[in-house]
C-alpha cells in the first residue's frame, strides 16, 4: 500500500533538472515505487519520493540540498540500497538522492598508499584498483561486489575480515561532505595522523545520512598479503565450533577472517551454489589466514590443532584460487540465498564482546524455539558479531508479529550479555526504537544535540536512528 | 492480466539488490530501472493495484537485454526474463507498447518482409551503395558493411547424397536472409562428414514477436514452422543460439497436438556444433597462428553449447586460446535492443569490447549473428581491427 502524497512540483524539478541534466532526475510514480525501499523486509507499507536525483559531484549535491533546505524537503541519500535497516526508506517522501553515478576515483596517491573517491565507487572496484598495486583495502561487507563506499561510510559498515583488518571506520582519513544547508566541509586531510581539532571524520563515519551528505573520502591502504587460504573447519556441534573459536583466539592468533555458518545457512547455500559443504555437520568455522607460505602454513596447524581438541569432525583447505573464489562466493550469498526459504529475510546484527559469542548462540535457538520462527545463524565469530537470518512472510500478521517478538528478546539478551544491537548494518528505521535499550538518556540526550547543529530543520534522512514516534 | 500468475514469484525477491554486480544495462545506466530488483518492485505493486500499468512502465521493463544474467545469479531463484516478457505482453493486450519493436517483429514475423528486404540487400551489394556511402565515415555504416560481407554468394546447393545422419537445417533470418557466409560455412564443414542437410522452408523463429510480446502471431508462426518439418529426420540443427532457444521453449506455448509435437522436438533440436561433437568432428590440422578468443551468446547460458563450443575451439591446433573476462556477458545487440536503445546498445558493447581487446586476441569467435553485430559495433566504438568470425566460418577459413 502506498502511504505517501505525491508533492512533485514542476518549478523544482525544473530547477533540478537545470543543476543535473535531464536525465538526472526522475519523478514518475514508477521511478518512485523502485526507489521506496532497500533490502530491508520492513513491511508491506510503502512511502515513495519525489524525486530521484542522480548528481555528479559535490558541487552539485550542494546545490541541490541548498534548494532543500529552503524548502523543507527531506534528502535521502541512497548507494546500492543494500541496506538492512531501512535506512534508504524515504519516509517523509522528498528526495532520493542517489549517489551511483558519483563514481570517479579522484586521486590514488600510491607513494602515500591512499586513495581519494567519490562516494558512489563501488567497495569492489576499489580494492580491484588498489589489488593492481599490490596495494589493500581490507573492509568486505558482504555485498561488496555492488554496495557503495558511501554506504559503508554511512553505516560504518565492515565485513568478515574486520577481525584482523578493521573495518571501514579504520582506513577512512579524510571526508569532503555537504551540510542540511549546502554548505561544505573537509573533516579530515590527505595524512595518516591527524590530531588537529575535532575528529570529526569518525563523527560521520555511521551517520546515517542524518548529518549530511559524504561526497568525498580518502582512504589509507595497506600492503596486500602475499598469499591466503581459506579452511572449513566442520564440527557436530555448534557449541563446540563457538568454544574454539575463543581457544583460537586465545592462542593470539590472528586469521584474517573467523566467521561461522550454522547448519541450516550452509544446506540452503549449498542448493544455491554447489559450494561442496559437508552439510552433515551442525557447524563450519570460515577460516581465512594470510601472510608468507610458511607463516599460513605454521597458523594452519595451530589452528588445526585446536580444533581437533574441540572435537572438530572434518575439514576442507583450498588448493587453488577457483576454490577460494567458490568458497568466498557461497559465504557472500548467504542473505540472498536464505530468500529461498520464505519470500521475506530480516538479516539481523547484534554484538557481544566475543568470549560470549557461545552463550548468545545458544540463547538464540531458544528463542527461535520459543517464538516459532526460522532462523538461521551466519557471524564474524572473531568480532562477536553476529547475524541471525530470520526468513518469514511479512504478508502473516501473525508470523510478522511472531518475528518482531523475537527480533526483540534477541537484542535484549544481547544487551545483557554486554552486547549491542548493531555491529555493522547500522540501526536506520528498524531498529530505532530499541535504541533507548542500548544507549543510555543522557548519551541519547547529546547524540540528539549533535543531530541538530547540523540539520536543524530535520531534513537530512528524517526518521531514522532516534525513535521520533515514541517522542 | 497474466502477470498475476507470477504474484508470489515477483514476491519471492528478498531486494538483495546483488543483480547490480551482473547487469550489463545497470553498469550503463546504474538506475534501479536496469535491474531485476527495481523492476520487481515495480510488478509488485501493480500486482496490488497501487498503480497501473504505463508508458513509463513498458520504458522500464524494455530496459532489458533478456540475457539471463541475473536469472542464472539470482539466489532466490527468480526467472527474471519470463516475467518481464509477461509484463509486456500484457501490457501489448492493453495497447502499451513500443512502436518499433513491434514492428522489427513483425518484418521479421513475415516472410514475404523478410524476402523484400532480401532483394533490398543484393541490390545494396550490387550497387555498392554501401561503398559509396562508407566516404562519410559512419561507424553504422562500417557496421553494415562488415555485416553485409559484400560479394559473398550463396552456395549451389550440395548434391543430394544420401548419409548416415539425416538433419534439417534452420538457417536463421540473419544468415538466411542477410548474410549468407554462415549458412555456406555450415554446407562446408557438413560436405566432408556424414551428417546429410536437408533444407525446408522456416519461418522466423519468432524470437522478435516473443519478445515484443506478440505472443498471438509468435504461437502462429510456432506451428507453421512445426509443420514445415519433413516426416524423417534425426536432428533439427541451427546456426544461431537465439532460434535453438525459442524452438526448445515453444511447448511451453502451444497447446494440444502442437504441444506433444513440440516436446518431441525438445531432444532432436541441436546447434550445429553438438552435431559437430556428436560426430566427433576434426578440424583441419594445419591453421595459421593466431590467437583466439571466445565470446558465449547470452542464449548458451542454460545450456551444454557453451562447453562444446570451447572443446571444439580446443582441437583447432596452432591457435592460442585466450578466455576473455567476463566471456559471458551481453554484447549489447540482443535483436531488436540495437534497434530501439542504440546509444544504450553502443555504451554497452563498447564494455564488452575493452573486455575483448584486454585479452589481446586477435580473433573473437561466437556463434549467434546478433552477437556478431554486437561485438563488431562495439569493436568499431573502440577502434580496434579485432575479427569476428562465427566458430562455423572459422572451421572453413
Amino acid at each position: 500500500m502506498i502511504k505517501t502524497i505525491n508533492n512533485t512540483n514542476s518549478k523544482l524539478k525544473k530547477k533540478f533538472e537545470k543543476i543535473l541534466g535531464e536525465g538526472n532526475v526522475l519523478t514518475a510514480r514508477e521511478d518512485c515505487i523502485m526507489y521506496a525501499t532497500d533490502a530491508t523486509a520492513a513491511g508491506i507499507d510503502l512511502y515513495l519520493p519525489d524525486y530521484i536525483l542522480f548528481p555528479a559531484d559535490t558541487v552539485q549535491v550542494s546545490e541541490i540540498v541548498k534548494i532543500a533546505y529552503e524548502n523543507n524537503i527531506p534528502i535521502t541519500v541512497r548507494g546500492a540500497g543494500t541496506n538492512m535497516a531501512g535506512c534508504c526508506v524515504p519516509f517523509k517522501g522528498g528526495i532520493v538522492l542517489a549517489i551511483n553515478k558519483m563514481n570517479k576515483i579522484l586521486d590514488f596517491d600510491i607513494q602515500n598508499q591512499t586513495i581519494k573517491v567519490q562516494t558512489g565507487v563501488i567497495v569492489g572496484d576499489l580494492q580491484n584498483i588498489v589489488e593492481k598495486e599490490g596495494l589493500f583495502y581490507p573492509p568486505d561487507p558482504s555485498n561488496l561486489a555492488v554496495s557503495t563506499i558511501g554506504g559503508s561510510l554511512a553505516l560504518s559498515s565492515s565485513g568478515s575480515r574486520t577481525f584482523k583488518y578493521g573495518g571501514t571506520k579504520d582506513y577512512v582519513i579524510d571526508l569532503t561532505i555537504v551540510l542540511a544547508n549546502g554548505e561544505i566541509i573537509k573533516t579530515g586531510a590527505n595524512t595518516i595522523k591527524n590530531a588537529t581539532g575535532y575528529n570529526l571524520t569518525q563523527l560521520f563515519v555511521g551517520s546515517e545520512g542524518t548529518l549530511g551528505v559524504i561526497t568525498e573520502a580518502t582512504f589509507r591502504l595497506i600492503p596486500k598479503p602475499e598469499q591466503n587460504k581459506v579452511m572449513l573447519v566442520y564440527f557436530k556441534k555448534i557449541a563446540d565450533a563457538a568454544n574454539a573459536i575463543n581457544a583460537i583466539i586465545m592462542s593470539k592468533i590472528v586469521p584474517s577472517v573467523l566467521d561461522i555458518m550454522d547448519k541450516t545457512t550452509m544446506q540452503i547455500i549449498e542448493q544455491y551454489c554447489d559450494a561442496g559443504f559437508l552439510t552433515n555437520n551442525d557447524a563450519a568455522l570460515f577460516i581465512e589466514v594470510d601472510g608468507d607460505e610458511a607463516h599460513i602454513q605454521s597458523q594452519i596447524n595451530v589452528i588445526q590443532q585446536i580444533c581437533l581438541d574441540f572435537g572438530a569432525s572434518e575439514q576442507q583447505i583450498s588448493a587453488t584460487k577457483e576454490e577460494k573464489q567458490k568458497i568466498w562466493k557461497a559465504r557472500r550469498s548467504s542473505f540472498g540465498a536464505v530468500a529461498k526459504l520464505r519470500p521475506n529475510v530480516l538479516s539481523e546484527d547484534m554484538v557481544v564482546p566475543r568470549s560470549k559469542m557461545p552463550d548468545m548462540i545458544k540463547k538464540t535457538y531458544e528463542i527461535a524455539e520459543k517464538f516459532d520462527v526460522n532462523i538461521s545463524i551466519v557471524g564474524h565469530a572473531g568480532d562477536g558479531n553476529f547475524h541471525p537470518h530470520i526468513a518469514f512472510d511479512m504478508r502473516d500478521r501473525q508470523e510478522a508479529e511472531r518475528v518482531n517478538a523475537a527480533i526483540k528478546e534477541l537484542f535484549l539478551s544481547a544487551i545483557n550479555l554486554g552486547g549491542k544491537i548493531s555491529g555493522e548494518h547500522g540501526i536506520g528505521s528498524a531498529k530505532a526504537k530499541y535504541l533507548k535499550y542500548s544507549v543510555d538518556t543522557t548519551t541519547l540526550k547529546y547524540m540528539k544535540q549533535i543531530k541538530s547543529i547540523f540539520d536543524p530543520k530535520n531534513i537530512m534522512n528524517p526518521q531514522k536512528i532516534f525513535d521520533y514516534e515514541n517522542k | 492480466m497474466k502477470i498475476n500468475e507470477y504474484k508470489e514469484e515477483i514476491y519471492k525477491c528478498s531486494g538483495c539488490g546483488l543483480c547490480q554486480s551482473v547487469c550489463p544495462v545497470y553498469k550503463i545506466l546504474q538506475t534501479e530501472c536496469a535491474v531485476s530488483r527495481g523492476k520487481f518492485k515495480l510488478l509488485n505493486s501493480i500486482i496490488n493495484q497501487d498503480i497501473k500499468f504505463s508508458k513509463r512502465t513498458l520504458e522500464i521493463m524494455d530496459l532489458c537485454l533478456h540475457c539471463g544474467a541475473c536469472s542464472e545469479f539470482c539466489p532466490s531463484d527468480i526467472d527474471a526474463q519470463k516475467i518481464i516478457e509477461t509484463a509486456q505482453a500484457d501490457m501489448l493486450e492493453l495497447g502499451i507498447f513500443d512502436f518499433r519493436k513491434l514492428f522489427f517483429a513483425q518484418v521479421f514475423g513475415n516472410k514475404f518482409y523478410l524476402t523484400v528486404i532480401k532483394f533490398f540487400v543484393i541490390l545494396v551489394r550490387n550497387l555498392k551503395i554501401l561503398e559509396i556511402l562508407s566516404i562519410f565515415k559512419f561507424k553504422r555504416i562500417e557496421l553494415l558493411k562488415s555485416f553485409l560481407k559484400i560479394n559473398i554468394k550463396p552456395l549451389k546447393k550440395f548434391a543430394n547424397v544420401k548419409k548416415e545422419i539425416k538433419v534439417v537445417y534452420f538457417a536463421g533470418c540473419f544468415n538466411n536472409y542477410l548474410n549468407p557466409s554462415c549458412s555456406n560455412a555450415v554446407f562446408k564443414v557438413f560436405d566432408k562428414t556424414n551428417v546429410e542437410i536437408i533444407t525446408s522452408s522456416f519461418n522466423c523463429c519468432g524470437l522478435p514477436l516473443k519478445s515484443a510480446g506478440d505472443m498471438e502471431t509468435f504461437v502462429k508462426i510456432a506451428r507453421t514452422n512445426i509443420d514445415s518439418l519433413p516426416q524423417v529426420f534425426d536432428y533439427l540443427i541451427f546456426d544461431c543460439q537465439s532460434c535453438k532457444n525459442t524452438f526448445l521453449e515453444y511447448s511451453k506455448y502451444l497447446e494440444g497436438d502442437y504441444k506433444i509435437k513440440a516436446l518431441e522436438l525438445k531432444n532432436k533440436c541441436k546447434s550445429i556444433y553438438e552435431i559437430l561433437d556428436i560426430i566427433n568432428y576434426e578440424p583441419r590440422k594445419k591453421w595459421k597462428n593466431s590467437v583466439v578468443t571466445c565470446h558465449y551468446p547470452c542464449h548458451t547460458r542454460f545450456t551444454e553449447d557453451k562447453k562444446i563450443m570451447r572443446k571444439i575451439i580446443n582441437k583447432i591446433s596452432n591457435i592460442t586460446f585466450v578466455e576473455a573476462k567476463n566471456a559471458d556477458a551481453c554484447c549489447g545487440a540482443a535483436g531488436s535492443f540495437l534497434c530501439t536503445h542504440p546509444v544504450l546498445s553502443r555504451k554497452i558493447s563498447k564494455n564488452k569490447a575493452k573486455d575483448i581487446i584486454a585479452s589481446n586476441a586477435q580473433i573473437v569467435l561466437t556463434s549467434c549473428p546478433s552477437c556478431y553485430l554486437g561485438l563488431k559495433q562495439g569493436l568499431l566504438e573502440q577502434n580496434s581491427n579485432i575479427k569476428v568470425l562465427q566458430l562455423i566460418e572459422f572451421l572453413v577459413l
